[in-house]
């Protein structure tokens, strides 16, 4: 798997929105699992795919979440609907070969 | 931490304290645990975020700054422990963390109190005042006594004489015109030398009721309102009444309405015993006064600009206090003197460095002798204090708390013992001069 700079442009990352950081996630990873938000229609392979891609790490598994928005009230919004639907949304928590790490525009955010 | 120190002058000092990168870190790393429950991160609770992420929100500067803060006080209390210095001032501080990855180098300049070679202080020649009481000095309060109980008769048949009690009208002028304070009506006034302007009292003598005086007098060129000193004035003064005090006739009856004793010769003794403590207390601090003089004329002692500028303070703020007591005002009074308030300032200088050396040497000297004053001793000061001001013990404690806490009450004890001591240990002859002479002169 030898991936150069090159590469990196031309892979997929349309199924992932974002990394979580979170203190859950920051977690997991002294367990080499890393989580990130998710397209709601991605796959568990396009998903792997794309952090080997990104990131260029071996990812042994990916376990997926699919999470339901939350009706909230909008105390903002008393003259029209009040309540408020939040988007649904999938987490996928990957989990890389042992010894591998993710890091953010040079900085590690998944490390304490 | 090291640190080093370099004396600048002999009563200033300069640490050079430095940090060693790893204190440096161990000081951060607390600085962001305590800063991090100040900020709410998304994802985390209050106080649990790591410390990258706060690092990338907040700025590592924030944390480094409140490390220092937190360490500077730490290191510098630390540094003055370790070379036993005591500072008398607030230190002035520079940070030089050109080399975070060195850690940090501090530099505290700080007045300290100078080092003192003591002298000579035992020993010391002092003149004690003999405080024998004569039988004049007692006849005196006695007749102060009977003077206060004295009885007013209006007398009409005579003149004014001197020792009467006059109620006149009078209007001062200078140059024909009248002037502030010279005028007053219905006026009661004992008719002596010492309460008029000289020559005053003089002219109201053989006065009787109804008549009108005019006095010509001369202010002295001393005198207290200034702008009247050494002024001529004419006052018409117009004599309404006049009584001779009667004094009452000195015998047991009189005694027992003005004291709880019985007999004039119970009377007398413990005049005389009021008399003689306190020409006794005014004896002590007569040689104290001798004492003192003496041991601060024998030291040559550097002092530090700080301690002597408070002092300067503190003489003016009491000036000013007791300026509104009487009823002047602060610019009235700088005027009277002619000065401005740093040419006063100028004027107390000398004043302010004399206290500042006596403190020093006291203290000095208390350390020498190790005088310790123990908690029995503060005890009893401040039953005296309760007493002296009429309080409870209660009122008074809770007015040393908020005055600064017992810190100043245990110095003003050790302050007397280290007097007393040098009291006992001084070359003591007796003087011939009694206290009252001594007050007199």
């Amino acid at each position: 798997m030898a991936k150069t700079a090159q590469d990196t442009r031309r892979v997929d990352r349309s199924p992932i929105v974002r990394p979580l950081v979170t203190e859950k996630s920051i977690a997991q990873t002294a367990l080499s699992q890393y989580s990130f938000a998710v397209a709601p229609d991605a796959s568990k392979q396009r998903i792997k795919a794309a952090v080997e891609g990104l990131f260029k790490v071996k990812v042994l598994r990916v376990n997926t979440v699919s999470i339901k928005g939350k009706r909230k009230h909008d105390v903002r919004r008393r003259m029209r609907r009040p309540s408020v639907q939040r988007s649904d949304w999938k987490k996928a928590i990957v989990t890389l070969r042992e010894g591998d790490k993710i890091e953010l525009g040079g900085v590690n955010y998944f490390e304490a | 931490m090291n640190a080093t120190v370099r004396k600048l002058a002999p009563t200033e000092v300069e640490l050079d304290i430095e940090v060693s990168p790893s204190d440096f870190a161990v000081a951060q790393d607390r600085a962001y645990r305590k800063l991090a429950g100040r900020y709410k991160f998304p994802g985390f609770r209050t106080g649990h975020v790591p410390r990258k992420i706060f690092e990338q929100h907040v700025g590592k500067e924030s944390i480094e700054s409140q490390a220092l803060e937190d360490l500077v006080p730490e290191v510098y209390a630390k540094a003055l422990k370790e070379h036993q210095l005591e500072p008398v001032d607030r230190p002035h501080i520079d940070l030089d963390r050109s080399d975070a990855e060195r850690g940090v180098r501090i530099k505290a300049k700080v007045a300290v109190r100078p080092e003192i070679a003591l002298g000579q202080y035992r020993g010391i020649p002092v003149k004690r005042m003999a405080i024998a009481v004569t039988d004049e000095e007692v006849d005196h309060s006695i007749q102060a006594l009977r003077k206060r109980a004295a009885t007013l008769v209006p007398v009409e048949e005579r003149g004014v004489q001197d020792g009467d009690t006059v109620t006149i009208d009078y209007v001062g002028r200078i140059n024909g015109e009248p002037f502030e304070g010279g005028t007053a009506t219905n006026h009661t006034t004992e008719v002596t030398a010492e309460r008029f302007v000289p020559g005053f009292a003089e002219q109201l003598h053989g006065a009787r009721p109804g008549d009108h005086v005019q006095v010509k007098v001369t202010f002295p060129p001393d005198y207290r309102a200034a702008e009247l000193a050494a002024k001529d004035a004419v006052f018409d003064v117009t004599v309404h009444e006049i009584k001779h005090a009667v004094l009452p006739e000195l015998d047991d009856e009189f005694v027992k309405q003005v004291s709880q004793h019985e007999t004039v010769a119970a009377l007398r003794d413990d005049v005389r015993r009021r008399l003689e403590a306190v020409a006794q207390a005014r004896s002590n601090e007569d040689q104290q006064r001798q004492i003192l003089d003496a041991v601060v004329t024998n030291h040559m002692i550097p002092l530090p600009d700080v301690l002597v500028d408070r002092e300067i303070d503190s003489l003016v703020a009491d000036a000013r206090s007791y300026m509104q007591r009487i009823g002047r005002s602060w610019d009235e009074y700088l005027a009277a003197k002619n000065v401005d308030e740093d040419g006063l300032r100028a004027e107390y200088r000398e004043e302010a460095a004399r206290r500042v050396k006596t403190a020093l040497l006291l203290e000095e000297i208390a350390k020498q002798e190790k005088v310790e004053v123990t908690t029995a001793e503060v005890e009893q000061e401040l039953d005296d204090m309760a007493r002296a001001y009429g309080q409870t013990r209660e009122s008074v404690i809770e007015f040393v708390r908020k005055t600064g806490g017992l810190g100043p009450i245990i110095d003003t004890v050790s302050r007397r013992k280290t007097l007393d001591l040098l009291v006992a240990n001084a070359e003591i002859t007796d003087a011939e001069v009694t206290a009252a002479q001594i007050v007199a002169h």
